[in-house]
């Protein structure tokens, strides 16, 4: 074997905190070699990040390297003053962060910020500097690079500016490039933009790579190899075929089962109770046996299980790998939903947000039904307009158009505090981040009680309570949580806690905005599990707003996609995923990562979503169409196609007939019929 | 804008023409043992009896007076003090420009310190230069004038105690003090030793104040993710500061030192008052003490527009050194 | 009797603070041993800035709670022969015998004014700022919360009274002839409605739909906020108890008044920041009414913020007050508050400093711990 690019052996880092001093990372011991993409998967708090800080040397002032070493290229890196650092950094080991405008100077423009590097390690001239810029955003494939170079970081959009940090990385060649979570902050179809770019880079150039993330269905597509961490653990590393195929830690297994998967059928993830043990509560012995099935005790929980070698290339730190057969455990399918009448009603609701530049076209023209009993999933990428509808179903935003009919009775001119209170408690809201959904300053029991006392005013201090400890029960919290602040919990405690409060009131509907999308998957996975069974015993509607595809086709009965404010299709689940659907849904899907490692590619729609703020012409999405080609003339630039019922209950918004977009060209020749510009977020 | 400057000028019009002040200016133009009959008397020979609108406007100059037609501030016209024998505006205009000696070295001083010692501190949070500066910023901004004045000239500028008595018995300065007490002379001669005591009682409180403010700035830049990007670039700690963090650190204390010109303000009437400097401040003071209402009108009328315009000035720099926030 | 050396002045000092130095042992010493269980106020005792900052804010309220004890001589009564006298010289026939801190230029005991200014600042200040921490809350809790043209009303009104030079404004409502007419009356009568307003509001949204607790709390807040309100504000109080003599009043209302619309501000844009917030849209999905949301979801969470804020107030507050003194606005010639004590010894302060000096340290010693305190409390609370 090849001397690797980066050989970690045995490194362990502390990080001081007031509590005293905590191994953020243990004996942790990797290799990469030239051009290998190393993945690197973990949830939060795993210690993955500290990774790459110690790799870059930038532990900051409360880090510290207590054991192991780095070597990078043969040289060793732990101990190296921040002066010898200097020339590696960017020019040997380079990195790209998770959030592109942090990440750049907000008052710099693109060019100086690119022109910086060949200039701090290069030594070269004003202008050959600028010339290399304008190749490095060449490179990145950066429409129009003179603009771009002449820019500020706020007047690009997110996936541009992803793609400036990357050009910035790859400038001075370096031989290792640490990506860290590089698009968790980005929508689906510019990740996939994004993962695309690397792999061509990763041809092109043989750059070795160490890819951080927490998703495994996306690391399948580009890791040669994938090391997962558990609470600053190395607890297997193997090939990703081998890890996807034939995973050997429990904790991997389980990983894989509560990933929400494009390609399964309805059937939710399966999740894992509890969660991560933080740095200061690990267990003796084997950190996830506390959360392991096959924990024995007395032999787990003793002492340090060290990590063994169980094949070529492959490591696993688990007592009993050898003997656990198990089957690969998946979730009963879903039942299929019995809808009942229509409990919600949205007729022609429309929103629009004037600033000074311009009207923002949040909501336009939206028109559906929610029946009793049915989980609808209301899907679109980053600025479709999807949580604003929620916000106006809510009632916490007015419609400028259009009608909202709760349970027969129209609300949309009765914000929420003036609804009746029957109403107000027929439609409760569960809601996206964890660290916000709950106040901070308040006993989480008292929050739910405040929430019982408003919708069963009537009733003694005695059965408020009862009530209480039945709603704890509900959403599978112990009932001696009610004491304890928010801080106090964990994020999908705190979900959870949202959902009883929700349903203080015994809410009918259930809207739900992205409740899952802040939480570890295997967290995300016990919510939803959560969800789904109130859903079941209560016959709710359940309106669930998220970006995730997968997580939708797993649980959803009926799917609407959004884009720009307007509703592109609606249906039951399983046609909107079938052969016949709108070609931003298929756009959306072969967006979607696949946890099969083995996958075929699947290209993605070209460019950025246009802003909301001067959408399109006609159809809002012709500017990023791969099937514009087939509509004749400018009818797709020119006029909105009708949102036309192409089956019972489905609804598709395309000039192309049913026929035409049923005949769905093979994967891999679905390009985008030209390059298209895409919008510029601020320019306008 | 325009609206708020009227409303504070009425605002102040209707303050100095309450009974009380017109009776006490009866008294002080008359004799002050009129009676109250004689005191009305008065009032209505000079037109003050009239209701207050009507001479809000006259001496706004939108309406027209007996005398002499249109004259009210609008024209130019600020009237007569009482105090100095002399037309309000070259009172205003002489002290005005005494003030600004003042203030220009006052600028001079404080400005450039504040920021390279905020700056300085907030460049490694936590540092033992961060704490040395820190804890000597905070003694400055919780010193007011009066208090630092106070202190300066009883160490450099008193004959009996701090340093003079030492400096003179060792024979190093001919004079009794170092520093001269009063700067009444710089009226004159701006000297180093006559000007150096007020301008560091009004620079010292500032210093503080703007050197706290740009510390938190710079440190809260520091810790941003792109200045671990320039650091992972391969930069080192003095490009990262001038380059990367200086600009976008300095958006915040630019904005207040601007806005801190009002407050400077109440520094320089506390200093010239203190230093017996006769300019601006100390020229409110008196119009104050002695109910000259139009020369304290006029006074108020100019403190409110310099006010007004810093806020509009610290507008357009926050503006010009915030690239989000241009057009464009 | 022979004059004290600068050691025996400090000696004696020391010995005349003992009440204070067991205040302090006391609090310190409870604080050291429960500060895991204090929360944030804990974490101060292992931050060097915090500790020495409470240590010196605790000195001086310690110093005017135990004025009496502390001082040596009435801060009015004048000794002949003891004019301007040198810090330690002897007072002999008075009830101590030596002017520890010296004289002032009437003959009075620089120390023992010093330690009454200590008393008369702190029953000021921390009361004004209360006050105007009420009227920033009420107004600019709806001010950023609900927006829109209210907003821009309140705003308007705020930048018009922070448009004005602080001194300017002094000059124009602590004057002789102001307190002649209503207007300190009627302005102290609207701004002390504020934090019964305040109190009112809070007990009410939360216990709108229970009427026991409702009652439980409502009639004391109504009864003893309007016998305090009518007493002090409108000097109409039946029994005597609730007094503010007049002077005192327009320095309250004008100190008030010059903080009320920075503390607006602050609120304003604490909630401008907060409604955006999860748990106010939850709040509001469930129908909580506005002053629900704006006292208990917004304010607790704005709490941070705003007691680092009132730190500094009190000490811009004693600042302030000061400032009155210095011009000799608003307070009696005899008052041996700090501002005034230093605008007499002002006069003399190129031969005799000490009568200037002293106040104008203690003064500075005090804003400087309320400074380092706040300094902390902010780091403190940013580490969470």
């Amino acid at each position: 074997m090849t001397e690797p690019v980066l050989r970690l052996e045995g490194l362990t880092v502390s990080f001081g905190t007031r509590r005293g001093r905590f191994p953020a990372v243990e004996d942790l011991s990797l290799a990469i070699a030239p051009g290998e993409v190393l993945g690197l998967v973990g949830e939060s708090g795993s210690g993955k990040s500290t990774v790459a800080l110690a790799v870059m040397g930038d532990l900051g002032p409360a880090g510290r390297i207590d054991r192991g070493s780095l070597r990078f290229g043969g040289r060793e890196l732990a101990g190296l003053s921040e002066r010898a650092l200097r020339p590696i950094r960017g020019a040997g080991i380079a990195m790209v962060g998770q959030e592109p405008m942090a990440a750049l100077n907000p008052s710099m423009r693109i060019g100086a910020q690119l022109a910086e590097v060949p200039r701090l390690h290069a030594r070269v001239s004003r202008a050959e500097a600028r010339a290399a810029a304008w190749r490095a955003a060449e490179e990145v494939r950066l429409p129009d690079p003179e603009r771009i170079l002449d820019s500020y970081p706020h007047q690009l959009s997110g996936g541009q500016l992803q793609r400036v940090a990357i050009a910035m990385a790859l400038m001075a060649r370096p031989r290792l490039l640490i990506l860290d979570e590089p698009t968790t902050a980005l929508d689906v179809t510019v990740e996939a933009g994004i993962v695309e770019l690397l792999r061509e880079i990763r041809q092109e150039h043989g750059t070795s790579m160490l890819f951080i993330g927490h998703n495994l269905a996306l690391m399948a597509g580009i890791c040669d190899r994938i090391a997962v961490l558990y609470s600053g653990r190395l607890v297997e590393s193997a090939p990703a075929p081998r890890l996807f195929a034939s995973p050997r830690h429990p904790y991997t297994r389980a990983l894989l089962r509560a990933l929400p998967r494009i390609e399964g059928a309805r059937r939710p993830p399966v999740p894992l109770a509890g969660g991560q043990p933080l740095p200061h509560e690990r267990p003796q012995g084997c950190a996830f046996a506390p959360r392991c099935g096959h924990a024995q005790g007395g032999r787990c929980d003793v002492a340090p299980v060290p990590l063994e070698t169980a094949g070529p290339d492959e490591t696993v730190r688990c007592l009993r790998w050898r003997e656990i057969r198990e089957q690969p455990i998946v979730a009963e399918p879903l039942p299929e939903a019995r809808p009942g009448p229509a409990v919600l009603e949205v007729e022609g609701l429309t929103r629009r947000f004037r600033t000074a530049r311009g009207t923002v076209h949040a909501v336009e023209d939206v028109s559906f039904s929610a029946l009793e009993g049915e989980t609808l999933a209301i899907v679109g990428e980053s600025g479709c307009g999807k949580s604003t509808l929620a916000r106006l179903i809510m009632g916490l935003d007015r419609p400028d158009a259009g009608r909202i009919r709760l349970t027969g009775v129209e609300v949309q001119d009765r914000p929420a505090g003036r609804r009746p209170a029957a109403l107000t408690a027929a439609m409760q809201m569960v809601f996206q981040n964890p660290a916000d959904t709950l106040n901070p300053s308040a006993p989480v029991g008292r929050q739910v009680m405040r929430a019982l006392e408003l919708f069963q005013g009537a009733s003694s201090a005695a059965s408020l309570r009862t009530r209480l400890s039945e709603l704890f029960g509900l959403v599978r919290l112990p009932e001696s949580l009610a004491a304890r602040m928010p801080r106090q919990l964990s994020g999908g405690q705190r979900q959870r806690v949202g959902i009883a409060r929700a349903l203080a009131g015994d809410a009918a509907i259930l809207v739900a905005d992205e409740p899952v999308s802040a939480l570890d998957a295997s967290v995300q996975a016990a919510v939803i599990e959560t969800l789904l069974e109130l859903q079941r015993i209560r016959r709710a509607t359940l309106l669930f707003i998220s970006h995730d595809l997968a997580l939708v086709r797993q649980i959803a009965d009926r799917v609407m996609v959004m884009y720009l404010g307007r509703v592109l299709e609606i249906g039951p689940a399983t046609q909107v995923f079938g052969p016949l659907a709108h070609p931003y849904t298929r756009a959306l899907l072969a967006a979607a990562p696949r946890s099969d490692p083995t996958a075929a590619l699947r290209p993605a729609p070209a460019g950025d979503p246009p802003s909301a703020l001067d959408p399109p012409s006609g159809c809002p999405f012709h500017t990023r169409c791969p099937r514009r080609a087939e509509v004749p003339g400018r009818l797709c630039a020119d006029r909105l196609p009708p949102l036309a019922e192409v089956a019972p209950g489905h609804a598709i918004r395309c000039h192309l007939s049913p026929e035409e977009l049923r005949k769905q060209p093979p994967d891999e020749e679905r390009r985008p019929a030209a390059p298209l510009t895409p919008s510029c977020r601020g320019a306008s | 804008m325009l609206g708020t400057a009227l409303c504070l000028s009425l605002l102040v019009f209707w303050l100095t023409h309450l009974p009380p002040n017109l009776e006490k200016l009866a008294k002080s133009q008359g004799s002050a043992r009129m009676s109250d009959a004689e005191v009305a008397s008065w009032l209505e020979r000079s037109g003050f009896d009239r209701p207050l609108p009507v001479l809000y406007g006259e001496w706004l100059g939108v309406l027209p007076r007996a005398d002499c037609g249109h004259c009210g501030v609008m024209q130019g016209e600020w009237g007569q003090s009482t105090v100095f024998r002399q037309p309000v505006s070259a009172v205003i205009l002489r002290s005005l420009a005494a003030t600004g000696w003042l203030m220009l070295w006052v600028m001079a001083v404080m400005v450039p310190t504040a920021l390279a010692l905020g700056a300085l501190a907030g460049m490694r949070e936590g540092s033992r230069t961060d704490r040395t500066i820190s804890v000597a910023t905070i003694l400055t901004a919780a010193t007011p004038e009066y208090v630092s004045g106070v202190v300066l000239v009883a160490l450099f500028a008193s004959a009996t105690a701090g340093l003079s008595p030492l400096l003179h018995e060792a024979g190093w300065i001919e004079r009794r003090t170092l520093f001269q007490g009063t700067a009444s002379g710089a009226m004159t001669r701006i000297t180093f030793w006559n000007f150096a005591l007020p301008v560091a009682t009004i620079a010292l409180y500032g210093t503080g104040y703007i050197a706290r403010i740009t510390r938190a700035s710079m440190a809260e830049v520091m810790a941003q993710p792109y200045i671990r990007t320039a650091r992972l670039k391969g930069a080192g700690l003095a490009r990262i500061v001038l380059v990367h963090a200086l600009r976008n650190a300095l958006v915040a204390p630019v904005t207040v030192i601007l806005l801190q010109l009002p407050w400077l303000l109440n520094g320089v009437v506390i200093v010239e008052t203190l230093f017996a400097y006769k300019g601006f401040g100390w020229t409110l003071v008196q119009a104050a003490g002695n109910n000259d209402i139009a020369l304290l009108l006029g006074c108020s009328v100019v403190a409110v527009t310099l006010v007004l315009a810093t806020q509009a000035l610290s507008d357009l720099a926050y503006r010009a050194l915030n690239p989000r926030l241009r057009v464009g | 009797m022979e004059s004290l050396g600068w050691l025996e002045i400090l000696g004696r000092m020391a010995l005349r603070f003992a009440p204070v130095w067991a205040g302090l042992a006391l609090i310190l010493g409870t604080g050291f041993a429960l500060r895991g269980r204090l929360g944030l106020a804990g974490r101060l005792f292992g931050n060097g800035i915090g500790l020495a900052g409470l240590t010196i804010v605790l000195f001086w309220l310690l110093t005017a709670l135990f004025a009496d004890l502390i001082a040596t001589h009435d801060p009015l009564a004048q000794l002949s022969g003891l004019k301007n006298a040198a810090p330690g010289s002897p007072a002999p026939g008075s009830s101590y015998p030596f002017y520890l801190l010296g004289g002032d230029s009437l003959a009075r005991d620089s120390f023992s004014r010093m330690v009454a200014g200590a008393r008369r600042v702190l029953a000021i200040a921390p009361a004004a700022t209360l006050c105007a921490m009420a009227v920033g809350v009420l107004l600019g809790l709806p001010a950023g919360y609900v927006g829109g043209r209210l907003d821009a009303a309140l705003s308007f009104l705020a930048n018009l009274v922070l448009a004005f030079p602080v001194i300017l404004l002094f000059y124009l409502l602590v004057t002789p002839e102001i307190r002649e007419t209503a207007l300190p009356r009627t302005f102290a009568a609207l701004l002390f409605l504020f934090p019964l307003l305040f109190l009112i509001l809070l007990w009410h949204s939360r216990y709108r739909t229970r009427a026991r607790p409702w009652a439980v709390g409502m009639i004391p807040i109504l009864g003893l906020g309007l016998w305090m309100w009518s007493g002090l504000a409108l000097d109409a109080d039946p029994l005597g108890v609730w007094r503010l003599e007049p002077g005192l009043l327009t320095v309250f209302v004008a100190v008030v008044f010059v903080n009320a619309p920075t503390a607006f501000r602050i609120v304003r844009g604490l909630a401008l920041d907060l409604r955006a917030r999860d748990y106010v849209a939850a709040a509001r999905t469930r129908g909580e009414g506005p002053w629900f949301i704006m006292l208990w979801e917004i304010l607790p969470n704005a709490r941070g913020p705003l007691i680092v804020d009132a730190c500094l107030r009190v000490g811009y507050t004693t600042i302030l007050l000061g400032t009155l003194g210095f011009f000799g606005l608003g307070v009696s010639p005899e008052s041996p508050d700090w501002g005034s004590t230093i605008n007499d010894g002002r006069r003399f302060l190129a031969i005799y400093p000490h009568a200037a000096v002293v106040p104008a340290l203690a003064l500075m010693s005090l804003v400087l711990g309320l400074n380092l305190l706040a300094d902390a409390l902010r780091e403190e609370s940013l580490h969470d």
